[in-house]
């Protein structure tokens, strides 16, 4: 009331969310190095539609655009396979921010992660344009920074992911250091792990969910591959296929829609995301299981939170 | 035939169901007294709590096991109470006048004179536990809405000059925001009433001008303007005695201030959001 | 290394900008020509006013009577007249009879103090009444009158009397200074209560950031004809509250709603023990306290002895005025002080410190919606959910707030002070506090 006079920026500042979206910079400029400039379109293309859906709704809720619908676009652009068409990533988004956040009342309110929803949205809607279609990236310099799209007959059939679940070998370097086809942002095991860990020495991501999410899917996915279950990804290329780090790191440790409140909860949220990553890739046809993982994980989140709470207050109660 | 399957398939499991849930609403089907029944259908059903119990299904049973006070529910009034009364086999003794709220005061960022700047939790509770509020004056409205809040009809809201105001046709005189001002601004006022002192500054004089240009000053220009208006000057305050039948224009168009104002005036303004509104929002 | 003892749960790490008036000696304040002196400083009942307009007061005079048994008379600072007795409103919204005070042109001589010994002679009934009598209250911040304090309820032995010098609030310095010069006074403050609750241990708490208190009291305990022991402490805030105090030093948790004395501990701060060696040996009442001026608004830092009802104006005058543009004045720490509005408001038996702060070290962004990353939940410690009971306020349920701890809930400011989207998480905490309150009242 103080200053009726000024005008509330449109978004809000949120110190957080603004250094979740400096860490994927990186991330960016290797999908252009990858996959060319395309990339940049489609996240370019991403964020006007997240923000302005978001901006419609804020405008009627009356609240500011937070922050976080970039962090939201920028992790949903770069869960894109390079040759998405441009109008499906739109509806994606649309669908993320809208359904995702918006509706449960906006920004700190939503239950799933907004670009998990977004994305499992369009790869259960579109399935065909998302998943037969990845190219290999470019390598050597100068890479796609001189290019709009790889070559398109260098166009494969799939992922490093969906290749490894047919049985075929890769080798690791390629897998580690991104040249492999994939998903715009999710190539670079090497890139994600440096900006992840950026982001939990800074605490802007639990290192307990992260790690939690590592121990929960590499300890059942080494049981089943050395019980000699048919079509078991190696655990350990696992890891490194397909988007597990990035959402791990990324998207699993989103705060709103992961459990937060207790470190325990954090620990036992980060398990299920491993477990249930591990059991869908292995025993269903969908290979990106870590979509699913989380935003299943999401639903459990608030349980998560006032089970523990209340389990800490039994304690206090029978202490005094 | 996969159609016939799951078409029988899902009658037989509807069927089951069904015949569970009748089973189920026979046997453990809660016994409870007629006359809470009775007096909950005779009360409005607006939850609004201003009773003091959690809705009128709580205040129905309160007043049939506890002996409740039956008066208490203020948005039904007299006409609820007799018929509880009836129901209850008790007589009672109520007056037919309703009673709506109002906020008694003008002060705003224009007419007022402020102390600090305020940016903590949207709340008059909050503020006024920091000295009493930002503004200079102590009595008056602090304007953050806490009882836009608590309204369980929505009868509050601001006016086109960042004043609160009541829709005396929506108030159903529950009284919630009377209890939750802090600063006691929000009085109870019969809905018949044509002017309310806009003021409740019990400052002198000399101290209400230097803080606001449109409080009451206690000049006692109503009393002698107005003698039949039921007027009376109390500690610098001017007070309506709404028993007194007689005119109040007078008194209305000579007070120096201009603070004793038709109701019927006071209405939040249907003016499209306003930049202080969006900010109250917000919170 | 041998471990330093601290609380486990929760806490946090604020810059503690102690550097500014550390070394700075203790030096008595110039009186001012006008006193306001409330009658509400204390925590409990108000003094009842004894005097009326146009008396003439002399130092040390009783102008309020302690009203109730939680309650502290009030005593004049100077010789002077009642000009005026008015309404003050508080800072904290409570309005109180306050005194204006005009002080007389000449001051006498103001009467010299010796130590007498006198006081071993006294019974522990006698020794109450004489530090109720003299207005002691707990100078750390609560302002809890002391002699209440120091009644053991029947039944209940003291295991622990635990002498805090922690002051865990960044900037102040106030308590470390008077560890430094007036460490006898302290001892006998000790000694005195020594002998009221008759502890099977007394134990200093000190943090380890101040190494030079710690070697002085480490020094002067050891002359001492019965054993004391000072503990370092590890660095973390809240330590200097009772509840975190106890358990970082004996291990014992005050159960929800209890006092200290449910676990066989009683806590008091040095700034109390001295004023109790003043009220008891020298027979001196309470009508000065100690003050810190710093914040990097103010042109000389200082820890003034300040006479009660002087303005707060008059202190950043004597301490050279402003250098930069102050932003915002604190009095008390920047944890759990509050912010002025009026530079006349006096210096009372709470006022701790009072902060000048610039633009630099005031963040005043805007407030942003709630990220739910749980920040709040790991530095409570209390072991609340700040978060939650946020929300439960915000959405006017008290009750629901009070059920998951509101009440256990100290205002410590870790919540706050951790907060990314700046959420005013303990003004909201203590507008819940108030409507509970509010509602018992009613």
């Amino acid at each position: 009331m103080a200053d009726k006079a000024k005008k509330r920026p449109l978004v809000m500042k949120q110190k957080i969310m603004a250094q979740v979206v400096y860490a994927l910079i990186p991330l960016v400029v290797a999908s252009i190095y990858f996959f060319g400039w395309r990339s940049l379109a489609v996240l370019a293309v991403v964020n006007l539609a997240g923000f302005l859906s978001e901006y419609v709704f804020a405008r009627v809720y009356k609240q500011q655009v937070s922050s976080a619908v970039f962090v939201t676009t920028t992790l949903f652009a770069l869960s894109m396979p390079p040759t998405v068409p441009l109008w499906i990533a739109a509806v994606g988004i649309v669908f993320g921010v809208v359904f995702g956040k918006m509706v449960f009342g906006g920004f700190g309110r939503n239950i799933f992660n907004p670009a998990l929803s977004g994305r499992a949205f369009v790869y259960v809607s579109f399935g065909y344009p998302l998943t037969s279609s990845f190219i290999e990236p470019v390598s050597g310099f100068p890479g796609g920074f001189a290019r709009w799209l790889p070559e398109l007959d260098s166009l494969t059939k799939a992922t490093p992911l969906i290749r490894l679940s047919g049985g075929q070998d890769l080798p690791f370097m390629d897998l580690f250091l991104g040249s492999t086809s994939g998903s715009l942002g999710e190539t670079s095991a090497l890139l994600i792990i440096i900006t992840g860990v950026i982001l939990l020495i800074l605490k802007t991501a639990s290192y307990r969910i992260v790690l939690a999410c590592f121990i929960g899917y590499l300890v059942p996915q080494t049981a089943f591959f050395f019980i000699g279950l048919s079509g078991v990804l190696h655990p350990f290329y696992g890891l490194f296929a397909g988007s597990l780090l990035f959402a791990f790191f990324y998207m699993a440790t989103d705060p709103i829609s992961s459990s937060q409140t207790t470190n325990k909860g954090r620990w036992v949220y980060g398990l299920l995301v491993g477990v249930l990553t591990s059991l869908i890739r292995t025993f269903s046809s969908w290979p990106e299981a870590v979509t699913f993982a989380i935003l299943l994980a999401n639903m459990f989140a608030p349980l998560l939170d006032y089970a523990f709470k209340q389990a800490a207050a039994k304690k206090k109660a029978a202490a005094t | 035939m996969i159609i016939l399957y799951s078409f029988l398939a899902v009658a037989v499991l509807g069927g089951l169901f069904g015949i569970g849930l009748a089973v189920a609403a026979k046997a453990l089907a809660v016994e409870k007294d007629d006359r809470i029944l009775a007096v909950e259908a005779a009360l409005p059903g607006a939850n609004c709590g201003g009773c003091g119990y959690a809705g009128c299904a709580a205040y129905a049973e309160a007043i049939v096991k506890e002996d409740a006070d039956i008066t208490l529910c203020a948005p039904g009034g007299a006409a609820v109470a007799r018929a509880i009364a009836e129901i209850m086999g008790i007589s009672v003794e109520v007056s037919d006048q309703k009673m709506v709220a109002m906020v008694h005061c003008r002060g705003n960022r224009d007419t007022c004179t402020y102390k600090f700047d305020y940016n903590g939790i949207r709340d008059c509770n909050a503020l006024y536990a920091l000295y009493g509020g930002d503004k200079t004056c102590s009595f008056g409205c602090l304007g953050l809405g806490s009882c836009m809040k608590v309204c369980p009809v929505d009868a509050i809201d601001y006016d086109s000059r960042g004043n609160v105001v009541v829709d005396r046709d929506v108030c159903i005189s529950c009284g919630k925001c009377v209890d939750v001002c802090p600063t006691g601004v929000m009085k109870m006022v019969p809905y018949s009433a044509d002017y309310i002192v806009a003021c409740h500054s019990i400052d002198k004089g000399a101290l209400v001008r230097k803080y606001c240009t449109v409080g009451c000053i206690g000049c006692k220009m109503c009393e002698k303007k107005s003698p039949e208006g039921g007027f009376t000057v109390e500690d610098f305050l001017a007070r309506i005695d709404y028993d007194a039948r007689g005119s109040r224009d007078e008194a209305a168009a000579a007070c120096p201030p201009k603070c004793i104002l038709r109701v019927s005036s006071l209405k939040p303004d249907l003016v499209p959001v306003t930049a202080l509104q969006e900010e109250n929002e917000e919170a | 290394m041998k471990q330093l003892k601290t609380f486990p749960k929760g806490g946090v790490h604020p810059a503690d900008h102690k550097a500014l008036a550390a070394d700075q000696a203790i030096r008595r304040a110039d009186p001012p020509s006008v006193y306001v002196i409330p009658m509400a400083q204390h925590l409990g009942k108000p003094a009842d006013c004894t005097v009326s307009s146009g008396d003439q007061v002399t130092e040390g005079m009783v102008l309020g009577s302690s009203s109730g048994f939680i309650s502290a008379p009030v005593h004049s600072p100077v010789n002077g007249t009642v000009k005026e007795i008015v309404t003050l409103q508080l800072p904290n919204g409570q309005k109180t009879q306050a005194l204006i005070l005009e002080a007389l042109e000449s001051q006498e001589e103001p009467p010299v103090y010796t130590p007498s010994e006198d006081w071993k002679n006294l019974d522990k009934q006698a020794l109450l009444e004489r530090i109720a009598s003299m207005g002691v209250v707990g100078l750390g911040g609560a302002t809890f009158p002391a002699h209440v304090k120091f009644t053991v309820p029947k039944g209940s032995k003291v295991d622990y009397f635990i002498v805090n010098g922690v002051e865990c609030e960044p900037y102040l310095t106030a308590d470390y200074r008077l560890m430094l010069e007036e460490t006898p006074g302290i001892l006998q403050g000790i000694d005195v209560v020594r002998s009221l609750l008759q502890p099977e241990h007394i134990v200093i708490g000190i943090e380890n950031n101040k190494p030079e208190a710690l070697r002085v009291m480490r020094d002067a305990v050891e002359a001492l004809d019965f054993p004391v022991e000072v503990v370092p402490l590890k660095l973390k805030y809240p330590q200097g509250d009772e509840k975190q105090l106890i358990k970082a030093v004996t291990g014992r948790e005050v159960p929800s709603g209890g006092l200290p004395i449910a676990v066989g501990a009683v806590v008091s701060n040095v700034a109390t023990l001295y004023g109790v060696y003043e009220a008891v040996v020298l027979g001196k009442p309470l009508t000065e306290r100690l003050v810190t001026v710093t914040g990097q608004g103010i042109q000389k830092p200082a820890n003034l002895k300040v006479k009660i009802g002087t303005s707060v104006a008059e202190l950043i005058e004597q301490c050279g005025g402003f250098v930069k543009k102050p932003v915002k004045i604190v009095s008390g720490g920047p944890m759990m002080g509050f912010s002025l509005s009026d530079l006349n408001t006096p210096v009372t038996k709470g006022t701790g410190g009072i902060l000048v702060l610039t633009e630099e070290e005031v963040d005043r962004k805007n407030t942003t919606a709630c990220l739910q990353c749980g920040r709040c939940v790991q530095v409570c410690p209390m072991g609340l959910h700040p978060t939650r009971l946020y929300k439960w306020i915000d959405h006017l349920d008290y009750e629901a707030a009070a059920a998951e701890g509101l009440m256990d809930c100290k205002e410590c400011g870790s919540c706050a002070y951790s907060c990314p989207a700046r959420i005013p998480l303990v003004q909201g905490m203590k507008l819940g506090k108030l409507m509970i309150r509010k509602k018992k009242a009613n």
